[in-house]
Order: structure tokens, then C-alpha cells, then sequence
């Protein structure tokens, strides 16, 4: 029974992060917008020829004074999707307008694919950089017990600061960036960002949840035995890390680390949205600034149909909700 | 003696001094991060005077001394420099001044107004927090007991019910819980609402909640628990009050909880701060957003870091407080 | 109205039938024993009086009545009101964890009001009387200041204080040391057992314990049967093995020997002392013996003399080295001249699944072990599993797998295994029964007499006093400490 619900469970975590798998798929795959420019032509054939006008909108004179004349070329929109243009059919709406929010759509499909694109990238290198910390410094505290004092206060001052001022704050280079015009830095700018405030703000919990078990481990347990074997304290406690116990502790952290790594980037994208605007950040790289961006979408009354709202948000709670089974999966486990 | 010098540490070390230390920290951090913006607009002032005097001087004067005699001409020392620019700012604000360097912004008084809005709520939802997750808590306990020494497992189904609810609740990111609210009920949502909404979605109150009902369901097995279950005592099935079985469970975890909760203020602060964005309230979160975007905003910026970290340590002390009033060794311990 | 009374009571623990069919009833005043070998159920059934059986693996059939309320009625446990009154007529129910039974976040007074209210000043008066303490001494503290052995005392007088008709007593001697034992007797004797307006009933294995009470009736459980017995059994002569000599000599000796250590407190850090003044000889080829109550300090010493706490002050001299300042401080490791010292050390601590790797089997942990310098080779190892009564398939065994008895056996056989010069054992037949018990005694005895060993052995049961340990010290008149 107990083997039953814990295929079924590890089933659904599966489905519920497969969002963030499918947004790797090269975009090709559910749709194609391509916008060419073509000549536009005459019934017959020939092409239209109009005047060249320049960026001011004046007209390009040639050099024997007449006004130079190029091909008209006209933007036209070929859409390859499995998303059927027949869901925007709408007899209230005329052609051009179920086209647009046809087109509308699926580029904001577009963004959002894009959003949980950075989203995953940001929780996998999130989990290594706070990971790695944690260990070493959950290892270092337990190995000398001044060090641990040491780091304990360091952190336990990070953990007053209500985590969105440390995003905030952080957040501010990469609006320098920003500003600078240079738009690729600035999204690794934010990355950078997003990582370092993200795994200074897990720290102190995922340290805590190390050192408290591989101290009462060896202090409690193993020291007496295995230090009158004449094994030093560092050779123990790498043993020790490697015990079944340590190894659960570890994963519990690393679950957790995930579910926090979500919620801060999620939340903190929605912010800068809110509080910035359009120009706030490297365009809706977050599935918060997103979300924040269609806010309106619910409100009744506007522009975007509810979906824009809905489409992110439910997605995001699909991985918050797989997250937490995998948290509350470890306790079980371990209970 | 002893109350001296917790009001020493707590008061001075922990609020205090940590308030003004995080606020340099974290305006230093600012004003680097910006530092581009501010020498961008220096220099177009530079160039600006220097182009309408271009005629006349640029035989007779170098260009840097022209920028220099520009520069020192009419401004003191406290203004050049940004940072002594702000810590001024800071000062003037400590002293309980008003900024009035820009017109018809009095930064005392929105951050006052701040406070009033972010510390109540603050305080709102740290009740909310703790009436939930001990209701909660108590409920669990006398299940399990009931389940195990009467066999009456009729509220174990209520439990997993509430168990699910709290679960999809906390799943769901604030930001869209926030969102979703706000839809429904509008602007202007009344105080504790917010401060209810903004506690179950996100995860506060499930975290809490799972902390102080895993402490008290292990200590149901314990010795202690069993002699006094045998003492004819009422059960206390919502609410763990002096005398009952769950009161006495709740006063075994208490040592524990009360610490945890203080530990958690930061968090109530950060989300209260992301629910005033949303609401558009006007608290402390927006202050700190408006000041980040307006480019003279420092000292707004710095003033609004302030209280809101006084806001921090002020609602902290209040949980430590309790802390030391009941269990002072508990306080020693947690230090 | 008798104050137990079954009525065709039987108690199911999964398969097993632990009580079939019973029909006993006590009298009121009566004083009772339920004796039986451990696991036969004895405080299974004490258990289902007081009502805290859980009752997910423990099934019942027939009916029972405690104070002349129906508690069980056809197999049934009555609702919670129902136990409600039973337990307000008078029910007391004293576990055998006696060190557990307070509060950890309430202070004794508290706990005290809690237990038994209305009774302070009887209780004060008691402890000052049969256990030489003063109650306002510890009033104030939290049951994690106050050492084990006090606890025991201030918890067995408050639950037993409380005001009831019906007693019941589970295994009252598992964790009694020496000096308890004898005032609890007296205790009991004086003031529970002729006091005729209770009933007692008390489950143990301890017959010389039992003997010294007077008391109306015994009972045996066997089998799932009530017998009443006419006379309490004596106890089999166990002959003491002969200890063999081999050569003598002062090899330690211990001079003002003093164990502090930190704790963190509202002033920052305090000294607190572990013992102090400590003055001792160990002679090679002697079993010596450390008694004393938990939590006085022996342990300490343990760790002291295996240079594993700093902040030892005095000497510890052996072979004209003091080791003290060979190895004055821990952190971590050995220094070069200490480590020839710590080959020769064995200990065997007291829970023994900490002695080795809890992921890989024996055999290999025993690999690792020997890699580190430790002498001995697994054949050796092998033959001293052998020697305990153990075999070599135990070496595939996890620690994890073995039970509480055989892993210490394991461990033991481990300790022999390096030769040690100096074998240090804490509470080391504390799972073992008396007939490997004694099995394991003559296999140290005889390793003793190949080997010019300083073996100290820390215990409290009467059993290894009187069949093993051939000088004896009570720690607390060692270092001179005295109840508060």
C-alpha cells in the first residue's frame, strides 16, 4: 500500500514539473511565427514601386534630383502551431482582431516558455552555488566549534533581514546595467544577482538543518568509540556525512532549498514588475514579472483574456505544489 | 540585573545598532551599484554650462580646472560627495528633521505613515501565524491521542482535510493569492484581511504549523506525556489551554516555539512588505520601491531601510520579550 | 468494591496472547507483586489498568473494572469521560522511566503542583526523612539541572505522594542504584505498604528487591497464566567464577584529578564541575568496579582517563607519563607522544551500535578499524565472537540489525580482540540476561589472566558486584559529593 502511494506520488511530482522540462524544447516545435517582408504586387504582376523615405519620414531624393523609388514591401505574418486559430473565433470580433489576439497569444506563449526557461535555470544553479555552501559550512561548524559560533551569528544577522530588501538591493546593479543599454549583460547580471541573494537568504536554515544532525551524531554517538580507535575528528565526520541519516538530511535540504529558490524568484520578478514597470528588469524573465505584467487579465475589464493570468500562475503553483511533495515525501520518509 | 542586560542586548545590540548597521550596509551597497547614474549626471551638467561658455574661454582655461571651478562653485562638501550625501540625509532624519530638498516631499512624513501601516499588520499577521498554527497544533495532538489510546479516529479525516487545504494554500505563491484577492475584493481591503491573506497563502502558517505540531506530536509518546494523561485532565481538543492534555504538550514545545517565531519575523515582514505592493497600501514596501525608482530618492531610500528594520527588530523584541518573561533559561539557551 | 477486578480478561498483543482469560481481582489494602521472566507481560497488563496501552497494536477480549468502573467491557475500551472518572477515583500509575516523568520546560515546584497538588509539604517532609534531600533546594530548577540520580528520588516521592487508593508500580529497580535502593525499601515499607487505605500492585524481576518488602501476595506470570505463589522463589546459587591472577603492580594512578567543563549561560560562559579531588590506584589484573547514581560523574571519568574532555586538571600517571599534559586539550586529534598511549586503550561505551560504522557490515568496519592501528586480526576476532557465545555470521550483520545485547557482545569481543592494556567498560552487561551474563564474565576473567590488564568496570547492579567486580568504589564518596 505504502509502495503504491510513493510510485504514485513520485508520478505526479513528474507531471507537475514537466512544464519546466517542455520549455527547453526548441520553440519550432509548437510554433512558428515568421514575419517576412514581401514585395507587394499589382494583379498582373508587376510591383508596386513607392517613394523611399528615410528615418525622419523625408523623401530620398537620387542624385539627379528625382525621388528615388524602391519596391513596397508589405510585413506579412505566416504562423505554423498545433494551436488552432479556430479557439479565437469569436462572431462579435472581425477577422483582423481574432488574427491579432491569435498572434497576441501565442506570442505570449512565447514569453512564458522563455520565463521558465530562466525559471529552471535559475533553481538548478540556485541548488548547486546554496549546496555547496551549506555543506562546507555546516561541515566546518561541527569540525571546529568556534568556527561554528562564528558563522552561526554571521548568518543569524543575514536571517534578520527580511529577504526582499536583500533582492531589492541586489536587484540594483542590474538596473545599472540596464541602464547602460547593455540588455545580454544585464541578464547575466541578474542571474549572478538572483543566485547570490537567493542562496544568502536559504543559508542560514540549510546550515543549521547540517550541522545540528552531524553534531549530535558525532558528539552524542560516535566521538567516544571512534575517537579511541585514534581516527581524528575530521576522518570521523566524513564518515559520518556519508551515513544514511546525513544523506536524507541532505536531500530534505536540497527540497527545501528548491521550494524557497521558487518562491524568492517568483516573488521577487512580480515585485520589480509592480514597483518598475516595463523597464524594470530584462523583460518578463521571471515568471512573477509575468504574471505581474498580465495582472489586469483578472480584473474584468481589460485588454488581455484571463488566460494571460491563469496560464503562468497555474504552472507556477503545478511546481510549487510538486516541491512541497517532494519536501513533505522526505519527512515521510524519514518519520 | 538580568532584565538590564536583556534589554541591553535585545534593545541596543539587536535593534539598534543592527538597524543603523544594516542601513549603512545597505545604502553603501546602493550607492555603489548606482554609483554610473549619479557620475553620467554630473558630467552632462558639465558639458552643458561648459558648451554655452565654449566661445569665450577655451583659450584661456583648461577644461578640468573649468570643470573643477564648476563643480566646487556653489556646493559644500555634504553635497558633493553622494555618500556624505545621504549619511546627512540619515542624520537629519535621526534628528527627526524633514527632508525639504524636494519640493512636496516630506520623507518623515510618509515614512511615519509607513510604520502605521506596516507595524500593525506586521503585528496582525504574527497573530494570525500563532492562533493558527497552535488551533492547529492542538487539534493534531488530542487526534493522535484519541486515535491511540481510544481508538476514535472520527477527526483523523477533518485533520487530513484541513492537512490538504492548508496545503494547497500554502502551494499557492503569495503573489497570486494576492492577486486573485485583489480581483475579488477590490482596493480597498480592510487591514487584517491583508494581513489573514497574506499569512495562509505562500506558505507562512503551513511552516509554522508543521514546526509546533511535529514537536508536539513527538512528544505524545513520551514518558511525560503518558504519566499525565493519567491524571484525569480535560483533553483540549481546539484550543491548548492551562490544565488540558494539549495545553501541557504546548507548554513542553513552548521553549522551542516561541524562539522559532522570532526567527520568523523577518519572513512576516518581507511578505507583509510584497502584500502592500500589491494593495498599493501605504506602507513601508512602497515607500521603498518609489524611493528606488525617483533618482534623488537616497534619502528616502535609506529613511525607509531604517524603519522598516526597526520595524523588524521593534516586533522581534516583542516575541524575545515574551520569551524572557516566561522562560528565561529557555531564552539563555536559544541565544 | 475491589479496586481491580478482571472478568474473563485476556490482552492480545498481535499474535501473541499475553493474558488468557483471567479472572483477578486484588482487595482493597492488599499489597501485590507480579513476578515473571521480562517479556512475559507483566507490565503489559499493569499497563492496561492504568489505561495507556496503545491501542493500535493491542487487542482485548472480556471485561475488566478498576475502582468498580467499567474500563473494558467485552473487549471494549470505554470512551474518554468514563476513563476521565476512573483516573479522578484514584488511579496512580508510576512508569519505570522514572527520570522522564517531569515536564522539561516546567520547573520541579511546577511539575510538583501538576503531579500530586496539595501535597508539597508531605513531600518535602518525606524526601528530608528517607532520602536525606531538601526539596527547596531544587525547587527551582529544570529537570535537565538536576543529576539523574536526584531526579529518580524527587519523582518516585512526588508520584507516590499523590493522593489515590490504587497503586501501581512498574519495575520500580531497572534504573535504582545501591544507596536508593535501600531507602526506598524503607520507604516503602514504612509508609505505602502498611497503609491500608491503598492497594498496591507492582510488577519486577528483582527478587531480592521484592523480598524486603512486606507484602500480601505474590503472583507469577507465565504463559499468559496468574499463579499465586505461597513463597517467594530464591534465588539460584550462581557460583563466582574464579578470577585468575596474573602480575600486579600499580599501573594508574589517578592524583587530585579534577573534570570541569563550559556551559553557556545568561553571563556567558560557566565553569561547571564534573567532579574534583579524585584520588586513585589501578592495579594490573584486578576487575574493579565504580558505582554510584546516574549523572555523579562516572562517565566523566571515563572520558577523562581516555583523554577525550579538555579542562582535566591533576594527574593521570602511568608508567611515569602523566597523560594529562601528554594530551591536554581535544581537538580532534592525538598528538604524537599520546598516540602509543591511545593503542592501548579499549572502551567499551554504553550504547555499543555507536561503535561502529552504521552503513557497512561488521567485518568491514572491523577492516577499518584495524587500518587505523588498532591491533588484532579478524581470525582473532572471530574466535572471541565464538568466545561470547556469537558466531562468525554475525560479522555480515549491519549494526543496526543486531539486537541490544548481541551488538554489545559484538562490541566486547571487539575490545578483547585489540589486547588492550587498559579496558575501560560503561554499564557493560546492562542488556545482557544473568546466564550470558556470566558466560561473558568468565571470558574477560580468562583474557585477564593471558593479559596484565587495568580493567574498570562502571555499573550499578547488584548482579556484577556480587559475581564479577573484585574492588568496588562508590564514586560519590570517592570525590566527596553529597546530596544537596
Amino acid at each position: 500500500m505504502k509502495k503504491h502511494s510513493n510510485v504514485l506520488k513520485t508520478v505526479l511530482i513528474v507531471i507537475l514539473l514537466l512544464p519546466l522540462l517542455i520549455s527547453w524544447l526548441p520553440e519550432k516545435l509548437y510554433y512558428d511565427l515568421r514575419e517576412e517582408k514581401k514585395a507587394q504586387t499589382y494583379p498582373d504582376g508587376t510591383p508596386v514601386m513607392i517613394q523611399n523615405l528615410d528615418e525622419n519620414g523625408d523623401p530620398v531624393f537620387e542624385e539627379d534630383g528625382t525621388p528615388q523609388m524602391v519596391v513596397s514591401l508589405k510585413k506579412e505574418v505566416t504562423v505554423r502551431s498545433f494551436i488552432p486559430e479556430s479557439l479565437f473565433q469569436n462572431e462579435d470580433k472581425s477577422d483582423k482582431e481574432i488574427k491579432a489576439s491569435y498572434y497576441g497569444f501565442l506570442k505570449f506563449m512565447d514569453q512564458v516558455f522563455i520565463s521558465f526557461r530562466k525559471l529552471s535555470l535559475i533553481l538548478v544553479s540556485t541548488l548547486i552555488c546554496a549546496m555547496i555552501f551549506s555543506v562546507v559550512l555546516g561541515y566546518l561548524s561541527v569540525l571546529s566549534m568556534s568556527a561554528g559560533r562564528g558563522f552561526a551569528n554571521v548568518l543569524s544577522a543575514f536571517e534578520s533581514i527580511p529577504s526582499i530588501i536583500i533582492a531589492l538591493f541586489c536587484y540594483v546593479p542590474v538596473s545599472g546595467v540596464l541602464s547602460n543599454g547593455k540588455a545580454n549583460a544585464a541578464s547575466w547580471v541578474s542571474l549572478l544577482v538572483f543566485v547570490a541573494a537567493t542562496t544568502v537568504t536559504v543559508l542560514p536554515e540549510a546550515v543549521r538543518s547540517i550541522s545540528i544532525p552531524l553534531s549530535d551524531l558525532y558528539n552524542r554517538k560516535y566521538s567516544v568509540s571512534f575517537r579511541s580507535y585514534g581516527f581524528t575528528k575530521n576522518r570521523i565526520l566524513s564518515v559520518l556525512m556519508k551515513t544514511s541519516l546525513m544523506k536524507d538530511t541532505l536531500k530534505r535540504v536540497a527540497a527545501a532549498i528548491l521550494l524557497k529558490t521558487l518562491v524568492l524568484d517568483t516573488s521577487f520578478g512580480y515585485v520589480v514588475q509592480l514597483g518598475f514597470g516595463e523597464n524594470g528588469s530584462p523583460q518578463h524573465t521571471s515568471p512573477g514579472s509575468l504574471i505581474a505584467a498580465y495582472r489586469s487579465a483578472i480584473f474584468g475589464s481589460s485588454d488581455y483574456p484571463s488566460l494571460y493570468f491563469w496560464i503562468p500562475a497555474l504552472i507556477v503553483i503545478a511546481i510549487s505544489v510538486a516541491f512541497l511533495l517532494i519536501l513533505g515525501k522526505q519527512n515521510g520518509e524519514e518519520a | 540585573m538580568r532584565v538590564l542586560r536583556f534589554l541591553f542586548r535585545e534593545l541596543v545590540i539587536h535593534g539598534i545598532l543592527f538597524a543603523m548597521i544594516g542601513t549603512i550596509v545597505l545604502s553603501s551597497l546602493y550607492l555603489i551599484a548606482t554609483g554610473e547614474d549619479e557620475q553620467v549626471e554630473g558630467r552632462t551638467a558639465i558639458s552643458a554650462s561648459f558648451n554655452e561658455n565654449d566661445a569665450e574661454s577655451s583659450e584661456n582655461q583648461s577644461i578640468s580646472s573649468r570643470a573643477d571651478a564648476l563643480l566646487s562653485s556653489d556646493k559644500s562638501v555634504w553635497e558633493r560627495n553622494r555618500y556624505l550625501k545621504a549619511l546627512k540625509g540619515f542624520g537629519l532624519f535621526l534628528t527627526g528633521q524633514v527632508n525639504t530638498s524636494r519640493v512636496g516631499f516630506s520623507s518623515g512624513a510618509i515614512i511615519r505613515s509607513g510604520a502605521a501601516v506596516t507595524l500593525p499588520l506586521a503585528l496582525i499577521a504574527l497573530l494570525v501565524i500563532i492562533l493558527i498554527s497552535v488551533v492547529c497544533s492542538a487539534y493534531a495532538v488530542t487526534t493522535r491521542y484519541m486515535t491511540l489510546h481510544f481508538n476514535d479516529s472520527t477527526s483523523v479525516y477533518v485533520e487530513k482535510l484541513i492537512n490538504g487545504i492548508s496545503a494547497v494554500l500554502a502551494a499557492i505563491p503569495l503573489f497570486v493569492g494576492l492577486m486573485i484577492i485583489y480581483s475579488v475584493a477590490g482596493r480597498y481591503c480592510p487591514l487584517p484581511i491583508v494581513a489573514v491573506v497574506t499569512v495562509l497563502f505562500g506558505g507562512l502558517s503551513w511552516d509554522a504549523t508543521n514546526f509546533l505540531k511535529t514537536d508536539m506530536l513527538s512528544q505524545v509518546g513520551q514518558t511525560h506525556a503518558i504519566v499525565f494523561s493519567t491524571l484525569g485532565r480535560p483533553l483540549g481538543k481546539f484550543f491548548p489551554s492551562q490544565g488540558t492534555y494539549s495545553g501541557y504538550i504546548f507548554q513542553a514545545s513552548l521553549p522551542r516555539y516561541i524562539p522559532y517565531v522570532a526567527g520568523k519575523v523577518p519572513t512576516i515582514i518581507g511578505s507583509i512588505t510584497i502584500a502592500e505592493i500589491a494593495f498599493s497600501f501605504p506602507g513601508l514596501g512602497k515607500t521603498l520601491i518609489d524611493a528606488m525608482k525617483a533618482l534623488n530618492g537616497t534619502d528616502t531610500l535609506v529613511a525607509s531601510v531604517f524603519v522598516l528594520l526597526c520595524v523588524n527588530a521593534f516586533v522581534s523584541l516583542i516575541v524575545k520579550g515574551i520569551l524572557f518573561l516566561f522562560y528565561p533559561r529557555w531564552y539563555e539557551k536559544a541565544l | 468494591m475491589k479496586p481491580v477486578e478482571f472478568i474473563d480478561f485476556s490482552i492480545h498483543l498481535g499474535d501473541r496472547i499475553t493474558l488468557k482469560h483471567s479472572n483477578f481481582s486484588l482487595d482493597e489494602g492488599t499489597s501485590t507483586v507480579i513476578m515473571g521472566v521480562t517479556g512475559t507481560g507483566k507490565s503489559v497488563l499493569l499497563k492496561s489498568i492504568a489505561g495507556i496501552l496503545p491501542m493500535n497494536i493491542f487487542t482485548f477480549e472480556g471485561s475488566q473494572k478498576v475502582n468498580g468502573l467499567d474500563s473494558y467491557v467485552d473487549g471494549k475500551k470505554m470512551d474518554f469521560d468514563q476513563w476521565t472518572k476512573i483516573e479522578k477515583s484514584g488511579l496512580m500509575f508510576i512508569p519505570a522511566e522514572t527520570a522522564m516523568v517531569m515536564n522539561p520546560s516546567l520547573t520541579l515546584d511546577q511539575n510538583l503542583a501538576l503531579l500530586a497538588p496539595g501535597a508539597r509539604e508531605l513531600i518535602v517532609s518525606r524526601l528530608a526523612q528517607y532520602f536525606s534531600m531538601n526539596f527547596e533546594n531544587y525547587a527551582r530548577n529544570y529537570p535537565d539541572e538536576v543529576s539523574g540520580g536526584e531526579m529518580q528520588r524527587i519523582t518516585l516521592m512526588i508520584l507516590l505522594s499523590r493522593s489515590g487508593n490504587l497503586i501501581l508500580l512498574d519495575e520500580p529497580t531497572v534504573n535504582l542504584d545501591r544507596n536508593l535502593r535501600k531507602s526506598f525499601v524503607e520507604f516503602l515499607n514504612k509508609e505505602i505498604l502498611c497503609d491500608k487505605s491503598k492497594t498496591f500492585l507492582m510488577v519486577s524481576h528483582d527478587v531480592d528487591f521484592i523480598r524486603r518488602l512486606t507484602l500480601t501476595q505474590a503472583y507469577i506470570l507465565e504463559n499468559g497464566e496468574m499463579i499465586k505463589l505461597e513463597k517467594l522463589p530464591e534465588l539460584e546459587g550462581y557460583e563466582k567464577p574464579e578470577a585468575k591472577k596474573g602480575a600486579s603492580g600499580s599501573a594508574i594512578e589517578l592524583k587530585e584529578v579534577s573534570q570541569s567543563y563550559f556551559k553557556r549561560g545568561m553571563f556567558g560562559e560557566q565553569k561547571f564541575t564534573a567532579f574534583k579531588g579524585l584520588n586513585l590506584q589501578f592495579e594490573r589484573s584486578t576487575i574493579y568496579g565504580i558505582t554510584g547514581p546516574s549523572g555523579c560523574g562516572k562517565s566523566s571519568m571515563i572520558k577523562a582517563l581516555l583523554r577525550l574532555l579538555d579542562e582535566t586538571g591533576g594527574e593521570i600517571l602511568m608508567e611515569g607519563n602523566n597523560l594529562v599534559t601528554l594530551k591536554p586539550k581535544e581537538n580532534g586529534k592525538d598528538p604524537a607522544p599520546f598516540k602509543p598511549f591511545r593503542k592501548r586503550m579499549a572502551v567499551v561505551q554504553q550504547d555499543s551500535r555507536f561503535s561502529f560504522f552504521p552503513d557497512l557490515t561488521i567485518r568491514k568496519s572491523f577492516e577499518q578499524i584495524s587500518k587505523a592501528g588498532i591491533e588484532g586480526t579478524i581470525e582473532e576476532f572471530t574466535a572471541n565472537l565464538e568466545k561470547v557465545g556469537l558466531t562468525a555470521e554475525h560479522l555480515n550483520c549491519l549494526p543496526q540489525a543486531l539486537s541490544s545485547g548481541e551488538s554489545k557482545r559484538v562490541d566486547i569481543a571487539r575490545a578483547l580482540t585489540a589486547k588492550p592494556d587498559i579496558l575501560l567498560l560503561d554499564e557493560p552487561f546492562a542488556h545482557i540476561d544473568f546466564e550470558t551474563r556470566l558466560h561473558v564474565m568468565k571470558v574477560i576473567s580468562d583474557y585477564l589472566a593471558e593479559h596484565a590488564t587495568i580493567l574498570v568496570v562502571v555499573t550499578h547492579e547488584d548482579f556484577d558486584l556480587r559475581y564479577f567486580i573484585e574492588k568496588n568504589y562508590d564514586f560519590p564518596e570517592l570525590v566527596g559529593i553529597t546530596l544537596r
